[in-house]
């Protein structure tokens, strides 16, 4: 079986990097891109097959990337994340339909994330068979 | 674009240029010399050192930190970040980031932490 793995694109570098420190102690692998593009590149190159993808939204082609995996892994969870508005209108539509209570619109922390996409990735591994 | 109809949003800015205080073992390589660092903290603009000395504001610089997690478990990842010092005293050296990339660590490297 191969080892929990997460995506994360977001041109923050510090977020991820404390978010990639937050999930190695929890032995989930995080690979990191700054770009949609990169994030292909990255998937291709180590034939990754991502538990949980994390994205940005205001990275542009995120949204496409995520379509794209959620029909080729079976599975996978995909977590959005945004500091100031959405750049996709079905996005927004989206998650604001799944917030039952406004105020979880509300910034978490890194290690509150880190369990968020520890608990996606059990949820993914358990739905792909892998 | 708005946020979509009722929903909120935290009245400031989540993460814009927000610096992540990372303590992390690092090197760098200024005027071809390479020395260990510390980090402080990292933004998506710069990162704060500790290295053992000031070092010159104006120059350029590569900051080399072992990325926290291994790819898949087994492939070991770097950090190359290339910057400018921006400033530097007993506090610590800012460097602006010009551009980053991720390497993969030869596996003759030994990590910074060892």
């Amino acid at each position: 079986m191969s080892s929990p793995t997460v995506l994360v694109l977001d041109g923050e570098l510090g977020f991820v990097f404390a978010l990639s420190m937050e999930l190695s102690k929890r032995h989930i692998s995080v690979f990191p891109a700054r770009t949609a593009r990169e994030a292909r590149s990255t998937i291709t190159r180590f034939r990754l097959r991502p538990d949980t993808l994390v994205v940005n939204c205001s990275s542009p082609g995120a949204c496409a990337l995520a379509q794209d995996l959620a029909t080729q892994h079976k599975g996978i969870r995909v977590v959005a994340i945004t500091s100031a508005r959405f750049q996709c209108k079905q996005c927004a539509d989206r998650i604001a339909a799944s917030l039952r209570d406004s105020e979880d619109a509300s910034p978490l922390g890194i290690p509150h994330c880190a369990d968020i996409i520890e608990a996606l990735v059990k949820q993914s591994r358990q739905a792909g068979g892998s | 674009m708005s946020p979509a109809p009722g929903l909120r949003f935290a009245p400031y800015e989540r993460r814009q240029n927000k610096r992540f205080p990372i303590t992390a073992q690092s090197q760098y390589i200024l005027g071809g010399n390479r020395a260990k660092a510390t980090t402080l903290d990292i933004s998506s603009g710069g990162v704060f050192l500790k290295a053992e000395k000031s070092l010159p504001v104006g120059k350029q610089i590569q900051v080399l930190i072992d990325w926290p997690a291994l790819l898949d478990q087994r492939c070991p990842l770097r950090l190359v970040i290339t910057g400018r010092v921006l400033r530097s005293d007993s506090a610590g050296t800012a460097v602006g980031i010009i551009r980053y990339e991720f390497r993969i660590r030869p596996k003759s490297a030994a990590p910074f932490a060892a």
